[in-house]
């Protein structure tokens, strides 16, 4: 499973210029405000259309602007979780997730919400809807939701930033396990240093529209490429837990 | 009562609900798109459609008659093709009514369509939905409050359509006499007790369905 892009998107006198090729496990957009993180997952996703570039998953052409080419975002078999879960207000939880797997058969798709409802540990507020559940629990409905149709990458857009402290952590540890399982490449984009250093396999370190370092947190934090990253990361770094990184 | 009186309050219904369906129809797609969209010309189309909420209607009636007269572009194409004139029909008054209420109905669901977060609508397209399928299993339902107290004004406006109708069907009794048409003859004619009859069923309609449009609408602004 790899995710190759490179992207350049003028807007105003924003201006980004990015390529990066990922792999299986969770990477970390990281950077200050308006530095294109939310723009990079919108690019991927279809939602927004690059001025020029490449993208290919798995082997996949989904835009080429040399070629002509601009699959359709319905048509990416992506998983997308934005920072207000966009849960629908009038379906219950379980017509949430099952409203995710269009293409297999009713019955199928009830089986598979379900699996997934025992996994994130939402049993009994099938018939729950979004405004009566927690924010936590809201949560992981859209992560089943995202996750149903077995997408081929997952995008997440400050997933856990409406939650409480305590709600994050569990959150983390949870949507770690749940990503394991998947095997696919998964894009989170976070403000929250800790929370980036704690998910991360590897980071991309983004200031004003373009990509400034990549590597494992660990190696970032050790070894900020420019003042600006180092600037980022040093909470982290005088932070750290443990010198050799960050435990799970 | 009457057979005339009968059938005035037939025809107000059969053309109200009529126009409602088109309305609903053509005024909801119409609302989508004004909602969702950003094209060239999106300003002035609405304001022609708008234009009709200020403009008298015995005007948008002359410009229906400009329009679906014998001479008018569509009216000579109907003539000619179909050997059919709209006007002075009871057809005509569901087009009146249809052109007067619209803008109740585009205005109120844009409004409500357009409250409908984006992210509902990306959310759907990521779950692989088509524009189509978003729009009539998210962004519709969510919006449902708004567009039914537009349908609902829109039902309303057409029962007491007067100044379009009367330019563009007449008022002949027993075919296009809607009911605020036989109120404005009843009274003309002196017959006091079946225009307070007429104006008393009008003023009835029209304030239950005005009720009924805001129960709709505190519903959806508290959605």
């Amino acid at each position: 499973m790899s995710l190759v892009a490179t992207f350049k998107k003028q807007w105003g006198r924003f201006d980004l210029d990015i390529s990066f090729q990922m792999d299986e496990g969770l990477t970390v957009l990281f950077g200050p405000s308006g530095a294109g993180k939310t723009t990079t997952l919108r690019l991927i996703a279809g939602l927004l259309p690059p001025d020029n570039g490449h993208f290919t998953l798995n082997g996949a052409v989904l835009f080429s602007s040399a070629g002509g080419i601009n699959i359709a975002a319905q048509h990416r078999l992506l998983g997308y979780v934005c920072q207000k879960n966009a849960l629908f207000p009038h379906m219950t939880v379980l017509q949430n997730i099952m409203f995710g797997a269009k293409d297999l058969p009713e019955r199928r798709r009830r089986e598979r919400a379900c699996e997934l409802i025992a996994t994130l540990r939402l049993e009994g507020l099938e018939e729950k809807h979004p405004d009566e559940i927690s924010g936590g629990q809201q949560q992981r409905v859209a992560f089943a939701r995202a996750i149903i149709r077995n997408p081929q990458a997952l995008l997440l857009d400050e997933p856990f930033s409406s939650l409480d402290t305590i709600t994050r952590v569990k959150m983390r540890a949870c949507l770690k396990g749940v990503m394991k399982a998947l095997h696919i490449p998964v894009i989170m984009v976070t403000h929250d240093i800790f929370e980036a250093c704690h998910m991360a396999d590897r980071m991309l370190i983004y200031s004003a529209g373009r990509i400034v370092q990549e590597g494992t947190p660990a190696n970032i934090i050790r070894e900020p490429a420019t003042e600006e990253v180092a600037a980022l990361t040093s909470f982290a770094y005088y932070n750290t837990v443990s010198p050799a990184g960050y435990p799970d | 009562m009457n057979e005339q009186i009968w059938f005035s309050i037939k025809l107000s219904l059969l053309v109200s609900a009529l126009s409602t369906v088109f309305v609903a129809l053509l005024g909801g797609a119409l609302a989508y798109m004004l909602a969702t969209r950003k094209f060239p010309g999106k300003t002035i189309l609405e304001i022609l459609i708008s234009l009709p909420l200020i403009m008298p209607p015995t005007v948008t009636g002359y410009y229906l008659i400009m329009i679906f007269g014998r001479n008018g572009f569509l009216g000579k194409l109907f003539h000619e093709v179909a050997g059919w004139d709209i006007l002075f029909t009871w057809q005509a008054a569901v087009m009146a009514s249809f052109v007067i209420s619209l803008p109740l109905m585009v205005r109120t669901s844009q409004a409500a369509i357009a409250s409908v977060d984006i992210a509902m609508r990306d959310a759907s397209t990521m779950l692989g939905y088509s524009e189509w399928q978003t729009a009539i299993k998210v962004v519709f339902p969510l919006a449902r409050k708004g567009i039914m107290a537009g349908v609902v004004l829109a039902f309303a406006r057409a029962m007491g359509e007067f100044g379009a109708t009367l330019m563009v069907a007449g008022n002949i009794p027993g075919k296009t006499s809607t009911m605020p048409l036989a109120i404005y003859s009843y009274a003309a004619g002196g017959d006091w007790e079946k225009a307070h009859l007429l104006a008393l069923l009008l003023t009835i309609t029209s304030g239950l369905f005005l009720f009924l449009a805001r129960q709709y609408e505190s519903k959806g602004n508290k959605q």
